[in-house]
């Protein structure tokens, strides 16, 4: 088990001091596949190199089995690192690479020749162990970084966006390699990427982070139905955002308008201060005007487009907002509707989530 | 496309490729042209002097200095045997093959205190900040432009009987009396390494800046020490540039001719000197031909183990 | 804080290095400073002055030697540049002409020669032209320099121009241009700055040489170096310092010149 508290990096100091990292905390449990993710710049690959020794926090703890690490150096610290473009000692063959490790650590050579074979069968690359590195594809170079970095058995593998130089079919199934490696090795993952897709196939929890806050920890479930906020929301899948106007709130219920339409909600899911209200796309469905329960809305189609299974409609509302619904192609109230026709929207009340704005 | 639209096309090809000829062919003879001025002069002032060299080494030698039309092979037995003048037996050449020793060792030394000063340097130096690089870069390569000669010179100011380092090795009680620095093999090979030192530099330099320091996070991510990244990930990576700086100063310390000159004084020659005497007092044409084709494949022999390390493991950065 | 963990450095790397420039610069540090010594024994510091400046100066042996050594080292770096530049153009940005790098090798090769090889070689061919000719004169002289120097000029030319972007003559020649003009008006300007150092590299090579010089010369054919080298025999006089160190001097202010212009990336 591997404590961040209260984690801070500040580069520079004085009026050009630049804060990579504020105040970061979170709890990264034995064997869990954990994902960092976020957009470029948010932090995410400090955090990284902090774990792997490369920076030191300027505030803050980093625990590993209760010894604050922080203060020590890569090559002391039992986590090893999978780099973005691999990193492979360009002038060792396959096995050579394998064995950097294992010979650092001062193994005996018997050991070492046995944990090569076991790595080289774990990542199917038996039959290239002598092949210069020069000699290899991408996704081959990318197992051998895998196998490089699990071969010492460290307690913690790193990933720093292994997969961003790979094609998409080659990365699907590195996903799923990955998963595979992490369930056989029982080895705690820490993958850092900027893809929410390749996050939620794979990860057991995910902390988002954005401009060097962590914003959420969660699993990939939790993260879509229950963003913590707005940017959480905003950066895992696709969401309208309609303004939130609270009436009246008395006891268990709350009276809203949202975009126009009159509801009644459970007080409890309404966050504090200001909020917005999170439509998935796939959750609208076409329906006549003037239904019960939920949210109904109605407005001028502007757009229809064609996207195979579904159908992405662009509806604009008498406020001016404009909400993108996702319908399947198999709905019979698609049927006949055209650019200027008028539309009605449902979103069932379940399909409504209020978050902070 | 019809058949009928693609005809006159076909028709048109063949001219057209000729014109192209033409202008290739036109534009090859430009460049020729070009070339010629510099070609010639470096043909008749750099490679048939060296065809004459060849031909002067297997002439026979006039006692008056220059030579006398007659093949002969005595001035190549002269390089590592002497005749006893009375008997007309070999007996090896005592003299000159101390010399062509103390050459190469001295190289070799030189070629060794370059690397063991150089590499770190260069490795300094390629790792600075982006913005002081050239800096760095340039305080290495001023004293390199500045005259060979004077550097000599100056080095020697150093090293005399009564000269800075003597001054404070006195001053420090290290010694009791003054080092007899000066007019050495120490002096020759100080003042080498101090002459060369740029010539490893340089080449090091380049090969440091191509280094990628992701991999060096990577074998400390792997629990290597400092000690072992560098012989084991840094070392073998810049190896290119290291054989280069080698070359660059193993050349120019074996047929170096001016510091043994100005820091050895008259008795500890290297080939270079050696040469000059065969031209001078020696009056010995063909000999100083000869040696001086010793020379180079003395360098020649150097060349090969270079080549074959560098093709042997050349790894393209990946 | 502890410091952050750096992977390029390694100990005591530093400390070497500035050992390395220590012995670079000590040495030419008490050369200049002895060049301003009052007294008359070297080694032994008696205050500053101008005498030996003043002494060499007005030494007519020297103002012949570096009179000599100025005209020579300008004329054989105009020459071997305007060589240079001709063979520069005819070997770089052109991919279809074969022989390029077998010129380029030509070229270079006085640069893999030892200078003592060289200058024996030199001596033996000129020493044939003398008897052959019955000339003599500084043109044996000059043409050794030109020779040497040749492929000093030509590697700032060549890549100077390899890093020129051939679209910018395209351009121009697609703006109906003669060749002519495009070489006046375009290869030329943005080639000037590679044409300059390549001048400044072969007049301070030319300048410094001393052994082709040595073997080469004849009676009162003394450039700078040679004198220096002569002096040497009989004792190391600090009027040789003041010589050394204006030579010096100049080879700085021309090193910096030449490192300024290169700066301007084309």
């Amino acid at each position: 088990m591997i404590q961040l508290h209260s984690v801070s990096k500040i580069y520079g100091a004085g009026a050009g001091a630049v804060t990579a990292l504020s105040d970061v905390s979170l709890t990264i449990a034995e064997n869990e596949f954990f994902t960092l993710l976020g957009p470029s710049g948010c932090g995410k690959t400090t955090l990284l190199r902090m774990l792997a020794g490369f920076e030191v926090p300027s505030r803050g703890a980093i625990v590993l089995d209760g010894r604050d690490i922080a203060d020590l150096p890569p090559n002391r610290r039992p986590i090893n690192t999978v780099f973005q473009n691999y990193a492979l000692f360009p002038h060792m063959t396959v096995a050579q690479n394998i064995a950097f490790g294992l010979q650092s650590l001062g193994r005996p050579r018997a050991a070492i020749k046995a944990r090569v074979a076991e790595m080289l069968a774990l990542v199917a690359m038996e039959h290239l162990a002598d092949r210069k590195i020069a000699a290899m594809s991408g996704g081959q170079q990318q197992r051998v970084a895998l196998a490089r970095a699990l071969a010492p058995a460290p307690r913690i593998l790193l990933l720093d966006e292994p997969l961003s130089a790979l094609d998409l079919k080659l990365r699907r199934q590195m996903q799923i390699e990955l998963k595979r490696l992490q369930a056989e090795t029982g080895i705690t993952f820490v993958f850092v990427t900027h893809d929410q897709e390749e996050a939620l196939t794979m990860s057991d929890r995910i902390a988002v982070m954005g401009a060097g806050l962590l914003h959420q920890v969660a699993s990939p479930r939790d993260l879509y139905d229950r963003p913590a906020n707005r940017f959480v929301a905003g950066f895992i899948g696709e969401g309208n955002f309609l303004p939130v106007h609270v009436r009246s709130r008395d006891g268990a219920l709350a009276r809203v308008t949202i975009a126009g339409a009159d509801l009644t909600l459970p007080a409890e899911t309404l966050p504090a201060g200001e909020m917005q209200a999170l439509v998935r796309p796939e959750r609208i469905v076409l329906a006549p005007a003037g239904g019960t329960g939920g949210l109904h809305l109605s407005g001028v189609v502007e757009n229809l487009v064609y996207i195979g299974t579904d159908t992405h409609l662009h509806l604009r509302l008498p406020d001016g907002a404009q909400i993108t619904a996702r319908i399947g192609n198999g709905d019979p109230h698609l049927q006949g509707l055209a650019p200027g026709a008028r539309a009605a929207l449902a979103v069932p009340s379940d399909a409504l989530r209020l978050v902070p704005a | 496309m019809s058949l009928a639209d693609a005809r006159p096309a076909d028709l048109a090809a063949p001219p057209a490729r000729q014109a192209e000829a033409r202008k290739s062919r036109r534009e090859a003879r430009t460049r020729w042209w070009l070339a010629t001025p510099a070609l010639l002069t470096i043909a008749a002032l750099s490679l048939l002097p060296l065809c004459i060299v060849i031909l002067y080494s297997v002439l026979e030698r006039d006692s008056y200095g220059g030579i006398l039309w007659a093949l002969s092979g005595e001035a190549w037995i002269e390089v590592f045997f002497q005749r006893d003048i009375f008997e007309g037996t070999l007996a090896p050449a005592g003299a000159h093959l101390a010399i062509l020793w103390r050459s190469i060792r001295l190289a070799l030394i030189t070629t060794g205190l370059t690397l063991l000063i150089g590499v770190p340097t260069a490795y300094f130096i390629g790792t600075r900040p982006a913005h002081t690089r050239n800096l760095w870069l340039f305080a290495i390569t001023v004293p390199f432009w500045t005259s060979l000669l004077i550097r000599i010179i100056a080095i020697g100011e150093l090293i005399r009987r009564d000269g800075l380092v003597n001054a404070a090795l006195l001053q420090m009680g290290l010694i009791d009396e003054p080092l007899q620095m000066l007019f050495t093999d120490f002096a020759i090979g100080l003042g080498m390494t101090y002459v060369y030192l740029p010539l490893m530099v340089l080449p090091v330099y380049a090969a440091v800046q191509r280094l990628d320091p992701r991999l060096m996070e990577a074998a400390y991510d792997l629990y290597a020490s400092r000690a072992r990244t560098f012989w084991r990930v840094i070392l073998p990576l810049i190896r290119p540039g290291v054989i280069a700086g080698s070359l660059l100063v193993f050349i120019p310390s074996l047929g170096d001719y001016v510091t043994p000159r100005v820091l050895g004084g008259g008795s500890n020659l290297m080939i270079g000197n050696l040469i000059e005497l065969q031209f001078g007092q020696g009056r010995n044409w063909p000999l100083g031909a000869a040696l001086a084709l010793t020379l180079m494949i003395l360098i020649g022999l150097a060349l090969i183990p270079c080549a074959r390390l560098l093709r042997g493991k050349a790894a393209p950065h990946g | 804080m502890a410091r952050r963990f750096d992977p390029q450095t390694l100990p005591g790397f530093g400390a070497i290095a500035a050992l390395a420039f220590a012995l670079l610069y000590l040495p030419l540090i008490v050369l200049v400073t002895y060049s301003f010594n009052a007294g008359d024994l070297i080694g032994r510091w008696e205050g500053l002055s101008w005498r030996w400046y003043a002494q060499a100066l007005s030494n007519a042996a020297i103002q012949d030697a570096a009179l000599r050594s100025l005209v020579l080292a300008l004329v054989a770096a105009a020459l071997s540049t305007a060589l240079a530049v001709l063979a520069a153009l005819a070997t770089t940005r052109a991919d279809q002409f074969r022989p390029r790098h077998a010129i380029a090798a030509v070229i270079n090769q006085p640069l893999v020669v030892p200078e003592i090889v060289m200058a024996v070689a030199l001596l033996l061919l000129f020493s044939m032209l003398r008897q052959a000719t019955g000339l003599s004169g500084m043109g044996y002289l000059l043409a050794a320099h030109v020779t040497f120097c040749i492929p000093f000029a030509y590697l700032p030319v060549r890549a100077r121009l390899e890093g020129m972007d051939a679209n910018l003559e395209r351009a121009a020649a697609d703006l109906y241009a003669s060749p002519l003009t495009v070489f006046r008006r375009i290869t030329l300007p943005l080639l000037a700055p590679g044409i300059l150092a390549g001048f400044m590299l072969a007049f301070v090579i030319s300048l410094d040489n001393v052994v082709i010089s040595q073997f080469i010369k004849t009676a009162g054919q003394e450039t700078l170096p040679t004198y220096m080298l002569g002096q040497l025999r009989r004792g190391i006089s600090a009027e040789i310092y003041a010589v050394s160190t204006m030579l010096v001097g100049l080879s700085l202010l021309i090193l910096t010149l030449s490192f300024l212009v290169n700066r301007t990336r084309p």
